[in-house]
């Protein structure tokens, strides 16, 4: 038996509604605190990105160090050549961020495959659109804010440790001389891996609109990431056509890479043109499903 | 009179070549209301309809003044408006305090006020410590419970439940329709309740509005549409049924017969003459061996609405053979 209490009666909501309550946020945020409650994930997916993150952020303060002659006295002559030898093979930094930047490429498509899977295809499965639809949200919001939660995933794995190591290395260049002098490749690796990871949370959410369960959408994005890639390589070996390596993601990246850090090899038969035109093409063809799914998932039949 | 709740007019909804909803006209008046109907009536359709999830084929529709259809009143509507789904809806891998107080977020609540209002309503649901767990443990009841509490959580004018009482075992049951009479009648919210279970509809709602392929067959007030039909007699004859149903038909009374053979004699006004009843049995030679009164219920009314629009073939039928009255026969 059960008391009753209090609190059973029902309070009219005296307060009043936000104006402009920018509901994607709240569907954002929320995607992200769900996507965190399960911790061992967690551990499993960041713990690379973390390792790799610390030993760019190393690499790249031990380079400043010795080039600074604070970790050794670079006058006295057996010294100066070990600091030549190991700076030399610890690289220049910008090109160091680079290859950090694109070797993350893959994690953060796996972090994000894994978080943003679930986000449409589950909602659909368990009914969660009818509930977000009967609210004062239009489509855009929620796709919004799906976008968003996905993106953060991608921005944790990728933007944010990309921005540690340009902040490793613009406090311990001396005089802030990589910031003063870099600040362009700054930009530059920001944009790269924000375009990256828009991408990967464009494909993800497309294929998670497709199918009616988070295990489908995965094997959707692995097959897809796989299908593009084994299709480019056979075409292109087949053909003997290089414009084949368009249909596949991680090359136009590449590329893209190449391009925008001014690193562009000369040999490629294929154009920056080309290239972006083929994602231009990817990004047209995943909007245009997206918008169509997510109508349907409003206007329910 | 009070101003509409809800007023359609022609509505009209097609999927492919089915006219799931048939052209019509409707007032809602404020209060609790039933929209009664069996299976695939167009129920649903037209709550869908009313929040702007499905576009109308034909005809519009204004919710507190708003319209659906249109794009910018539809997120309007969707702020006044608090929907119940009838299936198992569920945002994933959240707690029922997360879910409540996300949906209110999104409504437009403030995240303190949100987070007290989703309290409030789950208090008022009675749904305690279970808040805390993750939904996908919860039994059908607690999840019932819970989408009533997700509609109330922005204090919405008008509620649209949809089937609240399905699936729940009778002590679940009693707990909902108590929620909902206790919205409905003492805290004055407009409801619109959607139900095949004409007992949830009779107890909860002052109004009722019949649906049946697609378009209104009955609506009023369910003490006008019980009382206006006049009283209802329950007949247990001894001897052929058949002469004494030609009899009471010749007499110009309807009458239905039910699944357990009991004989109702509907008549017209509310002061039924027995003794004429039992000088009609005398006459087609049956002995009535218990003859008592029931007032008109809406399962009656219900019956008779949805009797008299029912294809051939169908839980009821016209099927007299004078062709003077209407029986109805009701599935067990």
């Amino acid at each position: 038996m059960r008391a009753s209490t209090h609190t059973e009666i029902y309070r009219p909501f005296t307060g009043s509604l936000r104006e402009h309550p920018h509901r994607w946020l709240t569907i954002g945020a929320s995607s992200v605190r769900q996507g965190f409650k399960r911790k061992l994930p967690a551990l499993l997916l960041f713990t690379p990105v973390a390792i790799g993150c610390v030993i760019a952020c190393f690499r790249v303060y031990f380079r400043f160090q010795l080039l600074s002659g604070e970790l050794v006295n670079i006058n006295s002559p057996g010294a100066a050549g070990i600091t030549m030898m190991v700076t030399e093979t610890l690289g220049d930094v910008v090109a160091n961020i680079i290859t950090y930047t694109q070797s993350m490429a893959f994690f953060s498509l796996m972090i994000v495959a894994w978080y943003g899977a679930g986000l449409i295809a589950e909602d659909r499965r368990l009914g969660a659109n009818l509930l977000y639809f009967s609210r004062p949200i239009s489509r855009l919001d929620y796709l919004l804010g799906k976008g968003s939660g996905t993106f953060a995933f991608g921005f944790l794995a990728l933007t944010l440790p990309c921005l540690l190591v340009c902040s490793v290395a613009a406090f311990t260049s001396p005089e802030w001389s990589f910031l003063i002098e870099e600040w362009p490749s700054i930009l530059k690796v920001i944009l790269f891996s924000g375009i990256w990871v828009s991408t990967i949370t464009l494909l993800v959410l497309t294929i998670s609109s497709l199918v009616g369960r988070k295990s489908h959408a995965l094997i959707g994005i692995i097959g897809t990431i796989v299908l593009s890639g084994g299709v480019s390589a056979v075409l292109s070996h087949l053909l003997r056509e290089n414009a084949f390596s368009l249909l596949n993601l991680f090359e136009n990246f590449e590329r893209l890479g190449e391009w925008m850090f001014d690193r562009w090899d000369s040999d490629r038969e294929v154009t920056i043109g080309q290239t972006l035109a083929a994602l231009g093409g990817f990004w047209a063809i995943c909007l245009l499903t997206l918008a169509a799914r997510v109508r349907k998932l409003e206007v329910v039949a | 009179m009070s101003e509409s709740v809800i007023s359609i007019r022609n509505m009209v909804k097609c999927y492919g070549a089915v006219r799931a909803l048939d052209g019509f006209d409707l007032d809602v008046p404020p209060g609790p209301v039933g929209l009664l109907g069996p299976n695939g009536s167009g129920k649903t359709t037209l709550l869908k309809l009313l929040l702007g999830l499905l576009a109308p084929t034909e005809g519009e529709a204004t919710v507190l003044g708003y319209s659906p259809t249109q794009r910018l009143d539809r997120l309007s509507v969707r702020t006044v408006v608090g929907y119940m789904p009838e299936g198992d809806c569920v945002l994933p891998g959240m707690s029922a305090i997360e879910l409540v107080s996300t949906l209110a977020r999104i409504t437009g609540l403030r995240n303190e006020d949100a987070m007290t209002r989703a309290h409030e309503v789950l208090d008022y649901v009675q749904l305690d410590e279970e808040r805390y767990r993750p939904i996908d443990g919860y039994s059908t009841g607690m999840k019932q419970r819970l989408k009533l509490a997700q509609a109330l959580a922005h204090d919405p004018q008008l509620l649209l439940l949809d089937e609240p009482t399905n699936g729940l075992d009778p002590k679940g049951r009693r707990q909902m329709l108590d929620l909902v009479e206790d919205l409905g009648r003492t805290q004055g919210k407009n409801i619109l309740l959607c139900s095949h279970l004409l007992q949830d509809v009779e107890r909860t709602c002052d109004h009722v509005v019949v649906l049946n392929e697609g378009r209104v067959v009955e609506q009023g007030a369910v003490s006008a549409l019980t009382a206006a039909k006049g009283a209802l007699l329950l007949v247990e004859v001894e001897g052929d049924p058949a002469r004494f149903i030609k009899q009471l038909c010749a007499a110009g009374l309807e009458t239905i017969t039910g699944g357990d053979g009991e004989l109702r004699i509907q008549w017209p006004d509310a002061t039924p003459d027995a003794d004429r009843v039992f000088e009609l049995a005398q006459q087609a030679g049956v002995v009535i061996t218990q003859l008592r009164q029931q007032r008109s219920s809406l399962e009656d009314v219900f019956l008779r609405a949805v009797g008299a629009k029912a294809p051939a073939g169908s839980e009821s039928e016209p099927s007299d053979s004078t062709g003077n009255s209407t029986l109805l026969k009701r599935q067990p």
